[in-house]
Order: C-alpha cells, then structure tokens, then sequence
C-alpha cells in the first residue's frame, strides 16, 4: 500500500517540542484574530439623523446595525460646524442586529440642544464574543440648526 | 529602484531593531533545527524563513494585532515549516489522491 512518505518525514522531522512550542505561541497570536475573521470581527454600523417631534422638541434618529453581539463603550457628544466638541456623554452596552431608537437629544448629548448650528456625533470602542477589542472613528448626523423651541 | 545606491539601506531601516533581533533569532532557530548536513542548504532554509518573516510580518501583526516582533518570531521561525508541509503535500499528492478517492467511496476497478 502506497503511504505519504514526504508528508510522514516532514511531520517526523517538525513534531519536535521545540517546533510544538512555537507552533502553540503562534495558535495563541494568531487564532483569536482567525476566529474574529470567521466570525465576524467587531463591527457596528451607525446612523444618526436629527429630527423634530410633532411638538418641536429636538429628537435623535439612532440606527444600529451589527452582524454579532457586540458589547462596550459609546461616547455620545455635540460638535459645532467647525468640529469643536459642545458637550458629549457616554454609556456602555451591548447590541445585536438592527436597531432604531429615539432619543431625547439632550439624554443623547448630555446637556440642552445648542445654540448653534450642531452635528450629533457617536464613537464606539467594541469587543466581539472572542474578546476582540476595536475603537471606531466617530459616526456624525448631518448638520443641523438649532430649533426655535428648546430640548426639555 | 534597482540601481538606487540606498536600497540596502532602505531595506534595513524598514524594521526597527527588535523586529531584527526577532528576524535574527527565528532564523537561527530554523538554521539550528535544519536536518541538512550541508550548511549551505541549512542557511537558505533559513533565509526563506527569514525574508518570510520580513515580507509578511508587519501585515501579520497589523491583522492580529499584535506586536511586530511577535509576528515576525513566529513567522520566521515557522515560515519554513509551512512551507515544508506544503511542498511535501505537493510531493505526495498522487498518494493523498487516493486515498481521497477511496475514502469518498470510488475507487480503481481492479
């Protein structure tokens, strides 16, 4: 019966404690990163749109979308027109698939709506199931001018 | 590109010293573990590892996110076992055919 005598040499002459040493350092570097590619490294998608309610009040439009349960950290926060930071709060959570919310635009942004021309913005920094850990660059809401009737 | 003077240069400063001193032990590694008597077959199993561990290491590191030096001890320590299992599954492909054949149920009419 024919055998695989390259392959048995090969395995013969690397099946060395040194070899499966190494070989576990490099399962232990690289396979959390193959899991993530698997399934799904963290990843979340957002939209943010600011809109009025029936009676004037200012409201924040928060689309999510994830592939996996993601779970940390979201910094929620006000810019001007010219990128300066107004004011910002943050929470931590955890989010799976699409999501719309309404948000009272000052529990959104942490103080009442502005007094000039703003965008909401919201940064993520994520951990996937496996304990992968990525910080996404801010997501912002067009820019929006202040409604005559102030946020509660 | 291939007359520019500080292409050496370029090449080497293109790691910082670390990622050499992992590039170097890895190396090593593979020169000390090669079963060839001849020093010269040793030191391009070496060398394959090596420029392995050159070429692909940053990209490594980036996707696993880990650090450089890291990604590049692995790799160059490893990079020619890879490739040693690759060219012998090469060489035993008749073989490995086969015995997949026979194990999917067809088979030579004997």
């Amino acid at each position: 019966m024919s055998e695989c005598k390259h392959l048995r040499a090969t395995f013969r002459r690397h099946l060395t404690p040194g070899s499966l040493t190494l070989m576990l350092f490099a399962a232990i570097i690289f396979v959390p990163r193959l899991i993530d590619t698997i399934k799904g490294e963290p990843w979340i998608a957002n939209e943010l749109i600011v809109a009025r309610n029936s009676d004037g009040i200012p409201l924040v439009e928060d689309r999510i979308t994830t592939h996996a349960t993601v779970f940390g950290q979201r910094a929620t926060f006000a810019v001007s027109e010219q990128g300066t930071v107004i004011c910002g709060t943050g929470h931590t959570n955890a989010w799976r698939g699409e999501s719309k919310q309404f948000w009272r635009l000052s529990a959104f942004i942490g103080c009442p709506q502005p007094s000039e021309p703003y965008r909401v913005c919201s940064a993520f920094s994520l951990t996937s199931g496996s304990g992968r850990h990525r910080t996404f660059d801010p997501i912002c809401s067009p820019l929006t001018l202040p409604a005559p009737q102030r946020d509660q | 590109m291939t007359d520019d003077p500080n292409l050496w240069r370029a090449i080497a400063g293109a790691r910082s010293p670390e990622v050499w001193i992992a590039l170097f032990a890895g190396t090593l590694y593979v020169y000390r573990k090669s079963p060839h008597p001849s020093r010269l077959t040793r030191g391009a199993e070496a060398g394959i590892s090596g420029m392995i561990g050159y070429s692909v290491g940053p990209d490594a590191a980036a996707w696993a996110g880990v650090n450089e030096a890291f990604a590049v001890i692995t790799l160059s320590s490893l990079g020619y076992l890879l490739l040693d299992v690759a060219t012998s599954i090469v060489a035993d492909r008749a073989v490995l055919r086969d015995i997949l054949i026979r194990r999917l149920g067809g088979g030579k009419n004997e």
